[in-house]
């Protein structure tokens, strides 16, 4: 019995793989809206939609056009609607200065709907839409499966695996029982289904399983305890990285400046805010609700520091336990990292968010593949062995391992 | 080894094998704390008593899971990141800055570097341009930055009436002085010795508004004699600069001046000088005869002890004196008899010292005038004027006269005085023999009586008014400890509580209104009192000081042409050393006269007491500082309390016999000048028999929760002699028998010994039979008797040599090691030592000759690794948390023993038996060396405790730190306090944001201070350079006054810790177990006189 029911199991399993495999098939992602302006308008249109910036604020912008199809060439190739002698067109073009809007012949008339309704949707505050299933000429018109549907499929072949194991069960229950009458051993007995759910190795098997499984989610669960990768809190000021380090390319250290001298990257001062922003005064009515609040803090009227200072209480994103050590200026300045191998892409982040577990193992692992800079540094002298191993070649390079980059006492004291 | 090392011990139980001691030295633990510790409860101590205690602990257990479990199921918590609105400057968050500043209280004087963390003192360090301190420290100077935050400091101005304090504003205070302050007031000054220029100059703007003002200076532990027979002699009343570096040959009379007397970080600096040498081949060493009835710590640094009675002390003076001039061909003066060894030992000496003329320094510690003027004399005799004793360099740190304080006494009962204002650190209501009366008389002075203390104590109660002074570390100051020596105090955090400068109110009582904010109208307008001017400045005290150094100390130097470039480097560097020229001073006194009027020895066998000033908490006003209670005293290595010293002696036959059969712990009454007091008792070697001693400056009763009511104060049994001057002995003293135990008795004497017994080798057990041989030492060894000391002789922890020696016991350690690492080289790892060969390897030197004992690192090093403070109960029970003991061997003769201090801490195994026996790996060694405790990963085990050789980890078995989110395992330092000591936000502000705070339930040891390697090894990262020596130092070496302790990496053969290291007077400790420790010691060595048994 035992025997036959492992047996069923592993073909079981071995069916469920492939099965399990052909479920995951790719889905081509859908092109929407938000992903389209990103990449093609923001860089001049203000993405609140309802401010100017380089290019006029989108909102409303389909009622200012007589057509949808003139906005839409005109998307994909302003000069010509210009040249046209378009008047509305003239208006805008000499509005701006006469800097004409970048040609985007290649969006597609789908793409550009979604470009709109995104807009739209923004502008109207009813927030980011869901995208609507594209046409896109040229491409099926399948509907994609969303991925809920999976799982009653998983379902489906659980039951009719669980029947047929039973089904399975009952056969062999029956093959036995034929066997043991063949042989004549009395009494024969035939077992019932319930028996046979409620055999012992099977609970016993049934109870193990799920230990396996809570201990294994406990684990994981404990070890993601204090842990919070993706943490993107709301702050006091919407501040984004984006904006400043990205579009702007304001290098990191220029705010967070005790990333080259201190453990603390520091959060920086509202002086050092003001540096640029006593004359960066917000184009947009949002932005100077928030440049406001930094006012607010620094005590700044407009004219002069009143001294009557606020500071902002930020939340706090990266958090390790107290009794870790860490320096930014060792990894920033003597280890020669990016800012961005540990904190991702802060430049394209409009809202920052935790890119790292910050978790020990991910600690340890860098050290272990990290190569130390062993040549340009005369501290590094100090190891004249692994010097030597460097030059007679049986060294290929130092790690941060090598030179004790795993020990306890490096991080934790 | 010599045969001198044969004679180690720690105490009388290690002698006499002690049953109880056997057993605790056996275990290291020797005491579970846990039902003591959760019977907390009532209801707990009944089930615990009954038996239950397992069931109990299980339950609590449960719970603890349960509500872990709990917490750590909710959420993380939302943490906040508040930046500066404007950043200033000079701070870079995570980087700590220093500034040069002086500590000064009193006569107390150390200048210093304060490291400061986002705008937060943490840490004190010696100021190493100092040529008076070369940058050493003291334990109070390093506890310093505790006070600071102390929760008990004065957050206010304050009005008392009958001892009750409410709170005032300053303007009510100063409208209250000014109401006295009529024209012709008298009003009285007093205070412990000012060393502030600018505060005296302060005072006397403030004399010239009311010139009926007196200054009054005391000093609470006086050396009034000293200053009065400097008078009488040689016309000026200052304590002379005394150059122990340049003196070949010490004779001390009972002056402490390693741990207490005028300038001990001066003198243990220059003292050690010249008992350092950097060839053994080639070493000289000053030699230190000590006369003293009880072991202070100068004395147990001496190399030749003689034992007087404290009453016999102006006998042996003038007995030295009688026969120096004998040596000189001058006419002797008549003297009494003294003891019969001290006789022989003076005539030794004075030959000793005849014969370094102008090479040696006669001192002495008696405040008796004639005393002091007959020691006068025999420097003059020996030539020292000039040579080592200069009047030019005078020190400032004493001023006080006795006599004026009780003039001032009677002053204030004949109701002359209208004002009196209690500067500072004064406290006369508790320190003075006639506290009572003084506090009395305060009562019948007129007007108000004023104290500036920044705590609340005996003396504020008895006052009217409080202007609390702000902390030093908030303050701007200057200091002039020695003539033309001037070092600046500058605030390094703004005042925490709303506190005033001294000097600022001084200047505001003056009624000057034109630099400083002022509520006073001017003296002499006896109209109303006027509504508050206009502030001016926001820091008055700065103004006033630059002012003053302006026009006084900028004139006394010729490097700079301008004053601010003066001012910048005297700021930059915390110290201005003006020119001065030595001055000889011409010795005119009668000493026939002097001689007739020293105290006579008393005879018989009546006990006699000496009083001595404690080394932790001074005259008291350092009592409320737990760092400082919690640290041993050096010699009698008692917290928490000050215990009676009784002598105990080897009885001839087989035992030894202590005073009255008291044992340790033990109390008893002592009856002296008519009071009784009842002390705890500890049995010291090395006492003159029928003396007993007790240390001053504890049984606060009013002060902060520490300090109140921690040891018994005696400063009422102190006598004022014919001359008017506190005495520190007492004579015709009765002591009763036992009366009852000390249950909290917390001597550490016997904690975390080495396990190290004398029974090890026995053949008998180990109490020693009476040996023809031995005579009448107790304890004689020789190859056929092993009995006695085996272990603690035959292994090496200590080594002991005598210069004469010094060359066949170098050579001797260096057989013995070579023996050890032979065997130990026979090892089933050959090859194991190469990967500490690159890199760092972390040593750490102690020169045990030029250890004093003194304990300022074991203070440094709670400061910098944040070790919690734990009380008396819990030392008691062998829970101490320091991670750096200083343990004291005794060795020599048990009548007057020699001693040597050995700071311990973990010794960095390269081979460490705690490492291997963790079951989870939280302690294990890096490739430089280092021992790595890592806390997070300890489970509490305990094993590496038990497994460590050496006794230096230490197991939170309480939440000391109050780091838990359970109130009832933080243990209270006292009964009846409401929280845990450091459970405020206030006292956390002194944690060291570099080191982990520890939990409960987890080891802890000495880390080689690794965040300060790790940043000193970043920096030259950074700065792409190699390690220099000297750029790392753990927090013991900075601050050793003497220099005893290097740090550094034993891998660069250029550094010092290398060259320490590989010197032939190293050894290490227990190096036969094959432990291979990355900590060395030099041998102990004493510059004996041979003349003298």
């Amino acid at each position: 019995m035992i025997k036959s029911f492992s047996t069923i199991k592993w073909i079981f399993i071995l069916l469920l793989l492939p099965l399990s495999l052909s479920l995951q098939a790719q889905e081509t992602p859908t092109p929407d809206g938000k992903a389209l302006f990103k990449a093609n308008c923001a860089s001049c249109h203000n993405k609140n939609m309802v401010a100017d910036m380089t290019g006029p604020a989108l909102a409303g912008v389909q009622d200012r056009w007589e057509s949808e199809e003139l906005l839409y060439s005109w998307i994909r190739n302003s000069g010509a609607v210009i040249n046209s002698g378009n008047s509305y067109a003239n208006t805008l073009f000499n509005k701006w200065n006469k800097s004409p809007m970048t040609a985007f012949p290649d969006l597609k008339d789908a793409e550009i709907e979604q470009i709109l309704l995104y807009v739209n949707g923004i502008a109207t505050g009813e927030g980011p839409y869901a995208p609507k299933d594209i046409v896109v000429s040229g491409s099926s018109t399948e509907n994609t499966e969303s991925t809920g549907n999976n799982y009653w499929q998983y379902g489906l072949l659980a039951v009719a695996l669980l029947i047929l194991s039973l089904v399975l069960a009952r056969i062999i229950n029956n093959l036995k029982y034929i066997n043991q009458v063949k042989d004549g051993e009395a009494p024969a007995k035939r077992t019932t289904i319930l028996e046979q759910l409620t055999n012992k190795t099977l609970i016993g098997f049934l109870v193990f399983i799920l230990l396996l499984i809570g201990g294994y989610n406990t684990v994981n669960n404990a070890i993601d305890l204090g842990r919070q990768q993706d943490y993107a809190p709301e702050q006091p000021i919407p501040f984004s990285h984006e904006i400043h380090a990205g579009i702007h390319k304001i290098e990191c250290q220029y705010c967070h400046d005790g990333a080259r001298r201190s453990k603390h990257a520091v959060i920086p001062a509202v002086n050092t805010c003001m540096n640029c922003h006593k004359a960066v005064k917000g184009e947009t009515e949002t932005a100077q609700k928030e440049i406001q609040k930094i006012y607010d803090a620094a005590g700044w009227d407009g004219t002069a520091y009143t001294g009557e200072t606020k500071p902002i209480e930020w939340v706090r994103i990266h958090n390790l336990p107290d009794h870790v050590y860490f320096n930014h200026s060792q990894h920033v300045v003597a280890g020669g990292l990016d800012c961005q191998t540990c904190h991702g892409p802060v430049e394209e982040m409009a809202k920052v968010k935790q890119f790292s577990p910050l978790s020990m193992g991910w600690c340890i692992n860098c050290h272990r593949d990290t190569e130390v800079k062993f040549n340009d540094n005369d501290y590094y002298k100090a190891y004249d062995k692994y010097h030597e191993d460097l030059k007679s070649g049986k060294m290929e390079k130092v790690t941060v391992e090598d030179i004790g980059g795993l020990e306890c006492q490096k991080c934790h004291y | 080894m010599n045969k001198q090392d044969n004679n180690i011990w720690v105490g009388v139980e290690d002698l006499t094998n002690d049953p109880q001691y056997l057993e605790n030295a056996k275990q290291e633990f020797f005491e579970l704390p846990i039902v003591d510790a959760l019977s907390k409860e009532a209801s707990v101590i009944e089930k615990a008593t009954q038996g239950a205690s397992r069931r109990d602990f299980l339950k609590y257990a449960g719970f603890g899971l349960g509500a872990a479990t709990i917490a750590a199921g909710c959420e993380m918590p939302v943490r906040k990141a508040i930046p500066y609105v404007v950043k200033p400057d000079a701070i870079v968050p995570g980087v700590a800055n220093y500034y040069a500043s002086t500590y000064v209280r009193g006569g107390d004087y150390c200048p210093i570097l304060v490291k400061t963390r986002e705008g937060r003192p943490i840490k004190v360090e010696g100021n190493t341009l100092s040529p008076i301190t070369g940058g050493g420290t003291s334990a109070r100077v390093q506890a310093s930055v505790l006070d600071l935050y102390d929760t008990a400091r004065l957050k206010g101005a304050f009005k008392v009436a009958k001892g009750k304090k409410t709170a005032a504003t300053w303007k009510s205070i100063d409208e209250e002085v000014a109401r006295f302050l009529k024209p012709g007031a008298q009003v009285r000054v007093l205070t412990n010795t000012i060393m502030s220029p600018s505060l005296k100059a302060a005072i006397a703007d403030f004399t010239t508004a009311h010139p009926n003002t007196q200054v009054v200076t005391y000093d609470p532990v006086s050396v009034s004699g000293l200053l009065d027979a400097n008078s009488a002699n040689f016309g000026q009343r200052v304590v002379p600069a005394y150059h122990f570096d340049k003196a070949d040959r010490v004779v001390s009379f009972g002056a402490d001046f390693l741990g207490t007397w005028i300038s001990p970080i001066q003198y243990a600096a220059d003292f050690a000088k010249n008992r350092k040498s950097d060839d053994y081949k080639t070493a000289t060493m000053s030699r230190l005869y000590q006369f003293e009835s009880y072991m202070s710590l100068t004395g147990s640094n001496a190399d030749n002890r003689i034992l007087v009675k404290p009453s016999e002390m102006g006998a042996a003076t003038v007995a030295l004196y009688n026969a120096v001039a004998k040596l000189a061909g001058q006419p002797t003066v008549s003297g009494s008899k003294i003891n019969a060894t001290a006789a022989t030992a003076v005539a030794s000496i004075a030959k000793d010292l005849w014969a370094n003329q102008g090479k040696s320094l006669v001192i002495s510690g008696s405040n008796d005038v004639a005393e002091q003027i007959v020691v006068n004399a025999i420097n003059n005799i020996l030539g020292s004027y000039g040579a080592t004793i200069d009047f030019g360099k005078y020190s400032n740190q004493r001023q006080g006269s006795d006599a004026a304080v009780q003039a001032l006494i009677k002053e204030m009962n004949g109701g002359q005085v209208d004002a009196l204002i209690v500067l500072g650190d004064a406290n006369p209501v508790y320190d003075l023999p006639n506290g009572d009366a003084f506090k009395a008389a305060l009562g019948k002075v007129k007007g108000f009586s004023l104290s500036t203390n920044g705590m609340y104590n005996e003396t504020s109660e008895a006052c009217s008014l409080l202007a609390p002074d702000h902390n030093y570390l908030e303050s701007w100051g200057d200091v002039e400890a020695q003539n033309g020596s001037y070092s600046l105090v500058q605030p390094t955090i703004n005042p925490l509580f709303d506190t005033r400068s001294a000097l600022v109110s001084f200047l505001a009582w003056a009624g000057n209104s034109n630099a400083y904010p002022t509520v006073m109208p001017a003296a002499n307008d006896s109209t109303a009192v006027a509504a508050p001017s206009v502030v001016i400045s926001d820091r008055p005290e700065y103004d006033y000081l630059v002012k003053y150094w302006q026009s006084n100390v900028f004139g006394k130097q010729s490097k700079f042409s301008t004053f601010q470039g003066f001012w910048d480097s005297a700021l930059h560097d915390g110290i201005f050393e003006a020119n001065v020229t030595a001055s000889v001073g011409s010795f005119a006194g009668d000493v026939a006269a002097a001689a007739t009027k020293v105290s006579k020895p008393v005879s018989g066998d009546a006990l006699e007491v000496a009083f001595y000033e404690s080394i932790n908490i001074g005259a008291g006003q350092y009592a409320n500082n737990p760092w400082l209670q919690e640290m041993p005293d050096p010699v009698t290595r008692h917290v928490w309390d000050n215990v009676l010293c009784i002598p105990v002696n080897w009885n001839g036959k087989k035992s030894y016999k202590s005073l009255n059969k008291l044992k340790d712990g033990d109390k008893a009454e002592l009856t002296v000048n008519g009071k009784t007091y009842t002390f705890a008792v500890v049995r010291m070697f090395g006492m003159k028999s029928n003396t007993v001693a007790i240390a001053l400056g504890y049984g606060r009763t009013v002060d902060g929760a520490v300090g109140v009511n921690t040891g018994t104060n005696i400063y009422n049994a102190l006598k004022v002699s014919k001359s008017g001057t506190t005495q520190y002995f007492a004579t015709g003293a009765t002591l009763s028998n036992r009366k009852g135990e000390d249950h909290d008795f917390a001597c550490v004497q016997h904690h975390h010994t080495m396990g190290l017994t004398t029974k090890e080798g026995g053949k008998d057990g180990g109490v020693r039979k009476a040996d023809n041989k031995a005579k009448d030492v107790p304890f004689y060894v020789d190859e056929e008797i092993l009995a006695y000391q085996g272990t603690l002789v035959d292994r090496s922890v200590i080594r002991t040599s005598t210069l004469a020696n010094l060359k066949d016991d170098v050579k001797d350690l260096v057989d013995e090691r070579h023996h050890h690492q032979h065997l130990n080289d026979q090892t089933l790892y050959p090859g194991y030592k190469d990967i500490y060969k690159q890199g760092h390897h972390w040593n750490l030197s102690v020169d045990l000759s030029a250890c004093i004992g003194c304990g300022a690192c074991s203070v440094a090093c709670m400061a910098e690794n944040n070790v919690p403070v734990v009380g008396k109960h819990e030392v008691s029970i062998h829970h101490e948390m320091s991670w750096l003991r200083i343990d004291r061997y005794y060795y020599g003769d048990s009548e007057n023993p020699n001693v040597v201090y050995q700071p311990l801490m973990c010794q960095h195994c390269d081979n460490a038996p705690c490492e291997n026996v963790c079951p989870v790996g939280a302690t294990n060694h890096s490739s430089e060396g280092m021992n790595q405790m890592t806390y997070n990963r300890c489970i509490g085990t305990r094993y590496c405790a038990n497994n460590c050789p050496y006794k230096v980890r230490r197991f939170n078995w309480l939440d000391y730190t109050t780091a838990d989110i359970f109130p009832w395992n933080e243990p209270t330092l006292k009964d009846g306090d409401e929280q845990a000591f450091g459970a405020d936000d206030l006292t956390r502000m002194v944690l060291n944001p570099d080191v982990t705070v520890r939990s409960r339930g987890v080891i802890e040891k000495c880390s080689f201070c690794v965040q300060r390697v790790q940043e000193a090894k970043l920096t030259a990262k950074v700065e792409r350079r190699k390690l220099r020596d000297g750029d790392v130092k753990s927090a013991c070496q900075t601050a050793c006054p003497t220099g005893a302790i290097t740090f550094g990496d034993g891998n660069d053969t250029n550094s010092e810790v290398h060259k320490k290291m590989a010197d032939k007077r190293n050894y290490k400790v227990l190096e036969e177990v094959n432990t291979a420790p990355s900590v060395g010691y030099w041998m102990k060595v004493l510059n004996k006189n041979s003349d003298l048994v």
